[in-house]
């Protein structure tokens, strides 16, 4: 018996101060989906992907990923589950080599503790290994084979984008949150991400993207959900968005252009 | 370029030895196999306190309740060997309470939010107050049954003609260099330093690694704490005072960052040994101790202006 529901969102609200950042809103997320949620700078796009990802905690609402309800439980908890993010600034361990990077969020399957990494050392050594090819496997995904031993923080920004989200994929995750993956990046790497993406939901795992690059949200994505001042203000398939008059007036503007 | 590179990635390393062609110049009693060896015994008990607190500092930490946990667990260890408990009894206990108070300190750190630095301060103060009560301010001797002899041989004993303490200060350098390059828990270390809420959110439980790494510094602390009392064979209330501030100082010679996430395990051997050859030299050419401090403090400053300039020009 599937569900057809991932991540079911509902009637989520979030205020800092007297400003309401995201307010009742419910939408639900499709296993298998290229998910996209654009709306204006404001629009609460951030927040909510912090809320998902057990970073803010709601004021009110449910958020049940798999029928489970996440809300109020930690962070690492929640990847646990299998929810993990890039964020829209890029946040790197800029110290650490780049299969290192990854390796950190490859123990969720693996199960040795210290103590036993201090008395089974053979246990240890399978673990590390395994944990080294599944690194290897998510570096090779996001084209990243040939920079493995470099310092993180010596390479260019388009090749750490990438980094990040083979980190998140590292953790194995069923839903991958990306905040923002194209920004700052040229043409042929804006082309590169929509290919990696595509490549990400096409092995299984359901991506819930926040993007401003309207080609490749048109493009990439199966749903797309409309937010303004923290509600919804539309949601549908790329062709229904791109002809939804109240979205077209709000938002999209000009960038129409892009519709295939 | 490939020469100052190495130089960049070992200022400590080249600081030690060129430490050491100064000392050996000044005074020729200095290399002898006796006097290495010396260097080697003194060196070993700051070299395991600041062995765990390196864990503690590569996650951004500090642990200034080490000296406390010392003279505790020696007390402790103290009055059980003059009990006649059994060695391995009386040794586990001992390391089980440095590793408690450890893990007492990385709770508050973690489930109240207090600065390590408060936390540890807090530590210090009242398990050093702990230490007096226990011992009433005297000291404890380890005694007269069978089992003292054994326990002294921890602190002064030798094996192949190489001191004891310097053989457990080597295995626990190699225990802990595995546990940072080749562990999940070693990874998690570097990266909570690095970036901790990139960590929590790759899954890493950053509570329960903070704990462990104070744990880990504890249970260190109350193993030089075994070390330093079997070799005097009695425990001082006043045992470890101001241990901590030579162990973080070995820590930043071996160039690690109090910011956390960069930084070895074999750099703070180095330092160790630094601060190690250091005190020696100036006590073989006769230099007063008050003379010793100042010195000190100038040596550790000079590497850690060193240290900075390598960084910034990289």
């Amino acid at each position: 018996m599937t569900t057809m529901k991932l991540l079911e969102v509902e009637e989520l609200t979030k205020s800092f101060g007297g400003v309401t950042a995201i307010a009742g809103l419910s939408f639900d997320v499709p296993p298998g989906n290229v998910y996209s949620v654009i709306g204006p700078n404001g629009a609460g796009k951030t927040t909510l992907f912090n809320m998902l990802s057990g970073i803010y905690q709601p004021d009110e609402g449910a958020i049940r990923f798999q029928s489970n309800d996440i809300v109020g439980i930690q962070p690492h908890q929640v990847a646990a589950l299998g929810v993990s993010r890039t964020f829209q600034n890029l946040q790197m361990f800029f110290n650490m080599s780049v299969l290192d990077n990854v390796m950190v969020g490859c123990h969720l399957r693996t199960r040795t503790g210290l103590l036993s990494a201090a008395l089974r050392l053979p246990g240890v050594k399978r673990e590390e290994r395994e944990s080294r090819e599944w690194a290897r496997q998510a570096l090779a995904m996001c084209s990243l084979d040939r920079y493995i031993g470099h310092e993180a923080g010596s390479l260019p920004y388009g090749v750490l984008k990438r980094l990040e989200i083979a980190r998140a994929l590292a953790v194995q995750p069923k839903l991958l949150l990306m905040d923002e993956p194209a920004a700052g990046l040229n043409d042929t790497e804006t082309m590169e991400m929509q290919a990696l993406i595509r490549r990400i939901c096409e092995a299984g795992i359901t991506v819930l993207l926040v993007e401003h690059n309207m080609g490749l949200v048109m493009q990439v994505s199966d749903r797309i959900l409309v937010l303004d001042y923290g509600s919804r203000l539309a949601e549908g398939t790329p062709t229904e968005i791109q002809k939804d008059r109240k979205v077209v007036e709000a938002y999209l503007g000009g960038e129409v252009k892009y519709a295939m | 370029m490939k020469i100052k590179e190495f130089a960049l990635e070992n200022i400590p390393l080249i600081g030690l030895v060129i430490l050491m062609i100064l000392v050996s110049l000044a005074s020729p009693s200095f290399l002898s196999v006796d006097n290495f060896l010396n260097i080697l015994r003194q060196t070993s008990i700051n070299a395991i306190i600041a062995m765990g607190m390196t864990f503690v500092i590569l996650t951004a930490g500090i642990d200034l309740s080490v000296g406390s946990i010392l003279a505790f667990a020696g007390a402790v260890c103290a009055s059980m060997i003059g009990a006649d408990t059994p060695l391995l009894v009386a040794l586990f206990t001992t390391l089980a309470i440095g590793a408690a108070l450890g893990a007492a300190s990385g709770s508050i750190v973690s489930f109240f939010g207090v600065q390590p630095f408060i936390a540890t301060l807090v530590g210090m103060t009242m398990i050093r107050g702990a230490v007096l009560v226990y011992t009433d301010g005297r000291p404890i001797s380890t005694g007269d049954f069978e089992v003292a002899n054994a326990f002294y041989e921890l602190g002064g004993g030798y094996v192949a003609g190489i001191p004891i303490p310097v053989i457990i200060a080597g295995v626990v350098f190699l225990v802990c260099w595995y546990v940072l390059n080749h562990t999940r828990m070693g990874r998690h270390v570097y990266a909570i330093g690095g970036n901790e809420q990139v960590a929590k959110l790759a899954g890493v439980n950053v509570s329960a690694v903070k704990i462990t790494v104070f744990a880990i510094s504890g249970a260190l602390a109350a193993l030089a704490g075994i070390i330093l009392t079997a070799r005097l064979e009695s425990a001082q209330p006043t045992a470890g005072l101001a241990y901590e501030l030579d162990a973080i100082a070995a820590v930043v010679l071996g160039g690690t960052s109090l910011m956390g996430g960069r930084g070895r395990i074999t750099g703070t051997l180095i330092g160790a040994l630094i601060i190690g050859v250091l005190n020696n030299a100036l006590n073989i050419m006769d230099v007063s101790s008050y003379f010793q401090m100042i010195a000190k403090g100038g040596v550790i400053l000079l590497a850690v202006v060193l240290d900075r300039r390598g960084k910034t020009t990289e």
